[in-house]
């Protein structure tokens, strides 16, 4: 786009205050005395009043553009590789940018929107459906840019956290000769050559270059693909340099420094100390020997610094330390925003199973129905609903929904699971022998394939658990090789940079115990408090119906969840539970 | 008199423009497409006919601003935002201002002047206008200080505008 068009330059340029308070009003971070200022402003100017106008269109045109663009996939303009941190060519000064060439008239885009549009509300009015829920679209995955000349990349995270470098998360940059202290998780880094360094904390390293990476302590698998060959990784005690291999090494907090050769070959050089060559000394003692390296091939290992000798070493040669890939689970989640920013309905969904990424859109996942529900005996302090002021007609709607501020929560349980069949037997014989817990059943079969099938997604207030309440979840079934499974840990927890947070929260409190669905529509909730000053945030785990007993391939229609706590413990506040559509082979 | 599928035809014509209304009160685009449609399937139920499409067009706008506020009070427990007088004011504009054709033109050109824009800064556009982040999460993401992200809106909307406003121009020019 070209800025020099000065005889053109329109009102709305000699605005730009009016424009900035605009654009925070329109994402409501714009304070409430502001407001009053914009109201005022507004108010007194015919003019103002139809800027205002023009730029709320405008807004709504390009919400509806990129939507378009997203759906349709008819313009390049999603930005899905981009690099976030590479703002090189933007001028925050003027908003302009370097001249291009002007892409084609594009009104089939436009004809297709409007179509598109048209079709989704004649759908709306025909079914003249109850539910008004807005058809979400395609949305981008994961921004995973393109690695620039030189640029050492973090492209995937589990529960990863740092020590002072908090904004370091996935799509990051990572910063040549700085020390990065990784206190929890796991981290993955792309080289510029190809070559990637799966990180495990707790770990200490540095990038020195775009070909060497530095490991003060922690344990890290290195692959080096063709085209990688040469890639090095130093330790306090040596280097260890790749011929086109993958291998892994872990530095202990003495120093103390085992290389494993998966595959391929690596050479160990040993930097020089004050008191000779370490390598030297594990090869024989001999501190002025020249230092030459030692080739590892596959299938060996090598300890140093340590007292045992190297044949001992060799023997504890382990495969099962390298880590090919960050384990499946769930790596991410988008959801639009209310006015004010928080977390409002999921849009889309991307879960790592069977080593690939999955982005599901909201309208791809399986929606669960609730089926039963029950508290534990005593009432429950912090209510069995949250969501907006309103408590609706049916409560089941809180979870089955897609908002994520909307839930059935604090539903029964025990720290120890219950015995799958016996569980089943209460749960079908009802009434008050019902356990407690919450039943679910999916709209239509969830297909158990390796990694994630389910995912659960709960809000979490800062000062609970930051890796999430634990919870067990029951097949639903007779069958004795069907086992619970006891879930202590989320994937995306408190600290995870992507979770979002919801805001106002409002919790619906009552006296009386629910002890069934009815029971749940006809509580009195006489107190409704708003709790999200306490920075509730929508952290999520995915479930492996494997983990339960099901077969690959087979089909799981039900589950049963009760909280895994003690009677002060925290409870689960389930907001969603979706099922995984199966891996289409074009994903 | 207009029949329904004439009243749901003029609605949908007005899409954008009642749903820029909208979200002046609700202030999340996902919320204002919602109130805009339950707002069709009112139109659809609605006992009597509307006479002409000035008639609808009120009616439609009133019912939408009533529905927004309703919502929000309903999810937030109040409404904060510009004055209902100055909604009402707004009313009127929306009422009056009759460029819907150049608005619906300049959707494309809008279209082709995004396409001209910086990765970088159709990054933040879509940060803002497709994921539904806040000026403040498009900061922190770009680790950038939030006044600077929210200048940046405003100057690309404002390089939007003059680049829309000399499309309009040219093919006005080819037109005659």
């Amino acid at each position: 786009m070209n800025d020099a068009h000065e005889d053109h330059v329109p009102e709305e340029d000699r605005d730009n205050d009016f424009l900035e308070l605009v654009m925070r009003y329109q994402d409501g971070t714009l304070p409430d005395a502001d407001v009053q200022k914009l109201s005022e402003l507004i108010r007194n100017d015919p003019e103002k009043q139809k800027l205002f106008r023009r730029i709320q269109i405008r807004t709504v045109t390009l919400h509806d553009i990129f939507r378009m663009d997203a759906f349709g996939r008819t313009s390049p303009l999603l930005d899905i590789e981009s690099n976030p941190q590479d703002e090189s060519d933007w001028n925050p000064d003027t908003g302009a940018s370097r001249p291009t060439k002007t892409p084609t008239h594009s009104l089939i885009c436009w004809i297709g929107g409007v179509s598109v549009a048209a079709l989704l509300l004649v759908g709306v009015l025909v079914w003249n459906s109850s539910d008004p829920r807005q058809v979400e679209l395609v949305q981008p995955g994961p921004v995973i840019p393109v690695p620039q000349k030189q640029s050492v990349l973090l492209v995937e995270e589990d529960r990863a956290k740092f020590v002072g470098s908090e904004g370091l998360t996935a799509g990051s940059r990572v910063e040549h000769h700085r020390e990065y202290l990784l206190q929890s998780g796991l981290v993955k880094l792309l080289f510029p050559s190809g070559a990637t360094v799966i990180l495990e904390a707790p770990s200490i390293f540095q990038v020195e270059s775009a070909e060497r990476l530095v490991l003060n302590t922690g344990g890290c698998s290195v692959h080096a693909p063709d085209g990688a060959e040469g890639f090095e990784v130093l330790t306090p005690l040596t280097k260890v340099v790749d011929r086109g291999t993958r291998f892994y090494i872990n530095v202990q907090d003495n120093s103390e420094t085992e290389v494993h050769v998966i595959e391929g070959a690596a050479d160990l050089y040993s930097p020089r100390t004050p008191n000779g060559d370490i390598l030297s000394q594990e090869q024989g003692n001999r501190p002025n020997a020249t230092p030459s390296p030692i080739r590892l091939e596959v299938g060996e290992s090598v300890r140093l610094g340590g007292f045992a000798n190297m044949s001992d070493d060799q023997k504890r040669f382990s495969q099962e330390s390298f880590r090919g890939q960050l384990p499946d689970r769930v790596v991410s989640y988008v959801a639009s925003s209310t006015a004010n920013g928080s977390a409002d309905e999921l849009t889309s969904l991307t879960v790592q199973r069977q080593g690939k990424n999955q982005t599901c859109t909201a309208d791809e996942l399986i929606p669960v129905q609730v089926v039963s529900f029950r508290g534990d005996p005593a009432p429950e302090r912090n209510g069995y609903t949250c969501g907006f002021h309103e408590k609706p007609e049916r409560p089941e709607d809180l979870l089955e929904d897609r908002k994520l501020v909307t839930g059935l929560i604090n539903f029964g349980g025990q720290p120890q699971p219950m015995n799958p069949q016996e569980l089943n037997s209460l749960r079908t014989q009802g009434g008050a022998s019902a356990p407690p817990g919450l039943g679910i059943r999916f709209r239509s079969p969830v297909v158990n394939i390796p990694g994630p099938d389910v995912v659960l997604f709960e809000v979490q207030p800062f000062g609970n658990p930051v890796e999430g309440d634990p919870f067990h979840v029951y097949p639903v079934s007779d069958r004795p090789d069907l086992k619970s499974v006891t879930i202590r840990q989320f994937d995306l927890i408190l600290n995870s940079p992507t979770v979002r947070g919801v805001d106002p929260l409002w919790s619906h409190r009552s006296q009386q115990v629910a002890n069934s669905l009815e029971d749940l529509r006809n509580l009195e909730t006489p107190i409704i408090i708003d709790v999200g000053h306490s920075h509730f945030q929508v952290i999520a785990v995915g479930i492996d119906l494997s983990d339960l007993g099901y077969a690959e391939g087979e089909d799981v229609e039900e589950l049963f969840f009760q909280h895994a706590s003690g009677p002060d413990g925290h409870k689960l506040d389930p907001v969603m539970i979706v099922g995984l559509p199966p891996v289409s082979s074009d994903r | 008199m207009l029949k329904r599928e004439q009243a749901t035809a003029i609605l949908l014509e007005e899409r954008l423009s009642l749903t820029g209304f909208v979200i002046t009160i609700v202030r999340s685009y996902h919320l204002a497409e919602d109130i805009f449609q339950d707002v069709c399937v009112k139109s659809l139920l609605h006992e009597e006919l509307f006479e002409s499409r000035a008639q609808l067009m009120k009616w439609a706008r009133v019912c939408c601003r009533n529905r927004a506020i309703d919502v929000i009070r309903s999810r937030e427990g109040r409404y904060s935002g510009l004055t209902e007088g100055v909604l009402d004011s707004l009313l009127k504009v929306w009422d009056e201002e009759e460029d819907n054709e150049e608005l619906s033109r300049s959707r494309d050109a809008l279209a082709c002047c995004l396409k001209e824009l910086t990765p970088n800064n159709r990054r933040i556009l879509q940060l803002r206008y497709f994921e539904g982040r806040s000026g403040i999460d498009v900061a922190r993401i770009l680790k950038r200080k939030p006044a600077t992200v929210y200048q940046a809106l405003a100057r690309i909307y404002s390089a939007l505008e003059r680049c829309v406003q000399m499309r309009l121009e040219m093919s006005g020019r080819e037109a005659t």
